[in-house]
Order: structure tokens, then C-alpha cells, then sequence
């Protein structure tokens, strides 16, 4: 499969798709289930629409067995973690436009050359 | 309240200005020092320009800085020295000068808006999350705390909303984590994560980078103070790093370093080449940090004579050239340009 770009999923949509992916593929059913007993105030409707809308993202990925539908996701955790969106004023101007925040490290792009330098650093100066 | 807004649209020019020689100051400090400038003390310098940019009213100073003419104001570049008095405000002098308040106004107006419509949309999305109550986690950040002596209830959050661990909000702060984060570290490196944020905690790095928000928003319009501040931010990390480094058991910075490296590597997303502007600069940071860290201990620093100097270059930067300084630049809408730096009187010239 080709890797696309991965969309952007709210925080909603996190919340189904943490359940998605230790059991994938699952049916709707039983992810209303595992959402309930996370948290039991999960309304069977919202979680549908929330499934529909991250089907019509591509997030998701279905197939029908029989009258029920089986989801699937189209990326890994991984990758879906790694990809929070930036647009470019908030690269260029991250830390200026953004004084409620207090970063571990500050970047969002990184080469394999540039973390294996850092390693080399580590290593030399590290005595 | 026209007048007003003038005035204060000239103060903050002139401020401006005079910050630019400032920065250059605290560049060439930095650079001459090296290492043997404690982290925080490097911090620090930068305080001194951000107070200049918010400071109204100087007093002042054998010891300042702007005995020069032109370092003092840009309107002495632009005017000569007038010998028939300095109260004589051309209509185009006074025209820019209207023009230029109600630009700024709009700049910094506008920047304003665009800080705390970035704050309402984090703080919605964040506030609404349910917190983590794993309590494998919260162990390990009382831990913490308690090795550091905070005593404020911290709030984790797992958010998908930014890509690396932060500290967010200064009233009631929360510790936000990228998702993913718990299940991809191991306790010391949480530990690290931890001890990183309640070092900002701490240092109250939020409350003061709001004050750095306000200076930049005022100063919307010189890219010298956008750049200074950038410095000041990235100096912060290496400040804060400093302070973990302080509190972390003997030995533990190489591990401290690998937990930002390794964090670096999971949540960035990778660039096969350095194409967009900043990523050069990025790194340079980041390679600073490890280098701070992993040096740690073996370097001797001066931390008294870094004190005695940030104090100096105080007093050198923050007071004003004579006491016609000590108003503001114009009132009455006439703007004038500044006449201790046009006329000087015999009695005035000296060191």
C-alpha cells in the first residue's frame, strides 16, 4: 500500500482509534463496547459518525461480512503519531506565537544524518 | 487619546532602537564567553532587552549605554543637527509620524490577536481531555516533584496535538504528552520527560514567556528583537536542561541526552533534506543541548562573575543618557526629534 499522507485526527477520533488498533479488524459493536468501558458516557451514535467520518478520511479502511461492516486501519500507530500537522506559520513562528507552551525538544523534523550526528556528539563529548 | 497612542507608538520605537545595540551587546558577551557562561546566566542577559522593550520611563545613568547620539534615537540619523532650535517639527515629520502609529497599533493588535487565538484553541482542545490516571505514571511524576520541592497538582494529558512533551498554562499547568509517549518510554526516561517540564515549572518559564509574547507583539516590527527573543527561547532550553542536570543523579545526563535523541527520533517526522528554512538552525540547538549535557560537570564555569556582569550591562542598557531622557518623546502630538541628541549643549558633551 502506499503511504499516503496521514490526515488529521481530533482527539475524538484518537480516543476510537486507540481501541481500533489493538483489535483491528473489528466491527462497530465491538468497538461501542471497548469505548464503554473506558468510558461508559460513549453514545453509540456519536462513535458511528465519528467511524464514518474517519472512513471518509481514509483513516479508516472497511470490508462487509455479512450485513455487518469490519473495520481496519490504513495506517499503524506509529505513523499516525507522528504526524502532527504544521502549517508554515506555525514553523516559522512556533515558539513566539505559542508562550503557554514549554517544549521538551522542539522539533518536528529530524534526518537520520542529524540524529546520527547527535549521537556522535553524545559519544565524543560524553568523554 | 490619539495623542496618547502617538507617544506610546515613539516610545516604543525609540525602546526599539536602542534594543538593537543592546542585542548586539549581549551577542558578543555570549560568544566571547563560551561555556564559562552558565546556562542560566545566558538566560538572563536576554532579560535585560526584554525589560528595555517593555520599560516606559529610564532613569539615568552615568553608565548608559546611549550617550551616542545615534544610538540612542533613529530620528537622530534622519534630522541633522539643527542650530535654530529643535523645535521645529516639519508637517511631513509629523504626517510619518501619524502614519506610523496607526501601523503599528494594526501590527501589534494583529500579532496579539494571532497569540491568544493560538492559546483558545489549545486550551479548548486540552482542557476537555481526560486526564492520565495511570498510577505507574503519577508515582513516577511525584517523584519528581518531590525531588525538585513542587508542591503544585500537575495535570498529565495525553493530546495529539503536539508533537513533543510540554508544559502548558502557568495558572493551572498541565503536562501534555504526545500520544504514544507512555507506552514508547521506559520509567527513567519518563523521569527525564518529567524532570524537563518541572524545571520550566519551576524557572516559571510559561509567566515569563508571556511577558516575551507582549515584547514581541509591542515590537512586531524589528526583526533584530524577533531574532533576540528567538535566542532567548532557545537559551531557555539550555538553561532548563541545566537545572535537570542539577537535581539528576550523578552520571545520569548521558541518559538524559539519549531520551531527547530518542524522543527526536519517534516523534519528528523525517526530512531527507534540510529544505525549509530553520532546520539548520534546528539542529544547531539541538546539538548545543546534547553538547551542554553531556559536558556537564566537567566544565568550570563562573557563575559570580556572570552575575556581576549581567548586572553591569543592567545598568549599562536599561538607564538613559542624561536626565532629558527621562520623559517620553513627545507630547502634544508634536513629535520632535529627540533634542539631547541633536543640540549638544557645551555642558552636555562629555563621556
Amino acid at each position: 500500500m502506499p503511504t499516503n499522507k496521514v490526515p488529521r485526527i481530533s482527539e475524538t477520533e484518537w480516543e476510537v482509534m486507540k481501541v481500533i488498533w489493538p483489535h483491528a479488524p473489528v466491527n462497530a459493536a465491538q468497538i461501542i463496547d471497548a469505548l464503554t468501558q473506558i468510558d461508559p458516557s460513549w453514545h453509540p451514535k456519536t462513535a458511528k459518525t465519528l467511524l464514518g467520518r474517519l472512513v471518509r478520511k481514509g483513516v479508516l479502511t472497511y470490508e462487509q461480512h455479512g450485513r455487518t461492516y469490519v473495520y481496519s486501519p490504513r495506517f499503524t500507530e506509529e505513523e499516525c503519531v507522528s504526524a502532527v500537522s504544521d502549517s508554515f506559520l506555525k514553523r516559522v513562528f512556533d515558539g513566539s506565537l505559542r508562550p503557554m507552551l514549554a517544549h521538551f525538544v522542539q522539533r518536528k523534523r529530524i534526518s537520520p544524518a542529524e540524529m546520527r550526528e547527535l549521537r556522535r556528539i553524545l559519544e565524543r563529548e560524553g568523554k | 487619546m490619539q495623542d496618547l497612542v502617538q507617544t506610546f507608538a515613539l516610545w516604543v520605537s525609540r525602546a526599539s532602537w536602542q534594543s538593537i545595540t543592546l542585542v548586539a551587546v549581549i551577542l558578543l558577551i555570549q560568544v566571547s564567553l563560551g561555556p564559562r557562561l552558565p546556562a542560566r546566566w545566558r538566560h538572563a542577559l536576554w532579560w535585560i532587552v526584554v525589560v528595555k522593550l517593555l520599560l516606559p520611563v529610564v532613569p539615568s545613568s552615568p553608565f548608559s549605554l546611549f550617550h551616542f547620539g545615534f544610538l540612542e534615537s533613529p530620528a537622530a540619523l534622519l534630522t541633522p543637527r539643527a542650530s535654530t532650535g529643535a523645535h521645529s517639527p516639519s508637517e511631513f515629520a509629523q504626517h510619518l509620524a501619524g502614519i506610523w502609529t496607526w501601523v503599528w497599533v494594526t501590527g501589534a493588535l494583529f500579532t496579539l490577536i494571532i497569540i491568544f487565538h493560538e492559546h483558545g484553541k489549545l486550551a479548548r482542545a486540552v482542557v476537555r481531555q481526560r486526564p492520565v490516571t495511570d498510577p505507574a505514571v503519577l508515582d513516577v511524576l511525584e517523584d519528581c516533584k518531590a525531588l525538585m520541592r513542587i508542591y503544585t497538582p500537575l495535570v498529565v494529558i495525553e493530546t495529539s496535538r503536539i508533537s513533543s512533551p510540554a508544559l502548558f498554562g502557568f495558572l493551572r499547568p498541565r503536562l501534555l504528552l504526545p500520544r504514544g509517549t507512555l507506552k514508547s518510554l521506559s520509567t527513567p526516561e519518563l523521569r527525564h520527560v518529567f524532570l524537563h517540564e518541572l524545571a520550566h515549572l519551576q524557572r516559571h518559564d510559561i509567566a515569563f514567556g508571556w511577558l516575551l509574547a507582549v515584547a514581541q507583539a509591542l515590537h512586531w516590527f524589528n526583526p533584530v528583537i524577533w531574532y533576540a527573543l528567538h535566542r532567548a527561547r532557545v537559551d531557555r532550553e539550555l538553561a532548563t536542561d541545566e537545572l535537570v542536570l542539577h537535581f539528576a543523579q550523578l552520571g545520569e545526563n548521558r541518559a538524559y541526552a539519549e531520551t531527547m535523541i530518542k524522543l527526536l527520533g519517534q516523534f519528528s517526522r523525517p526530512a531527507p533534506l534540510p529544505a525549509i528554512a530553520g532546520i539548520l538552525e534546528d539542529q544547531r540547538q539541538m546539538v548545543d543541548r546534547i553538547r551542554q549535557i553531556a559536558r556537564f560537570g566537567s566544565f568550570r564555569t563562573r557563575p559570580v562573575a556572570a552575575a556581576v556582569l549581567v548586572l553591569f550591562l543592567a545598568l549599562a542598557g536599561l538607564t538613559g543618557r542624561s536626565q532629558k531622557d527621562v520623559t517620553l518623546p513627545s507630547t502634544a502630538g508634536v513629535p520632535t526629534p529627540e533634542h539631547s541628541a541633536q543640540t549638544p549643549l557645551p555642558a552636555e558633551t562629555g563621556p
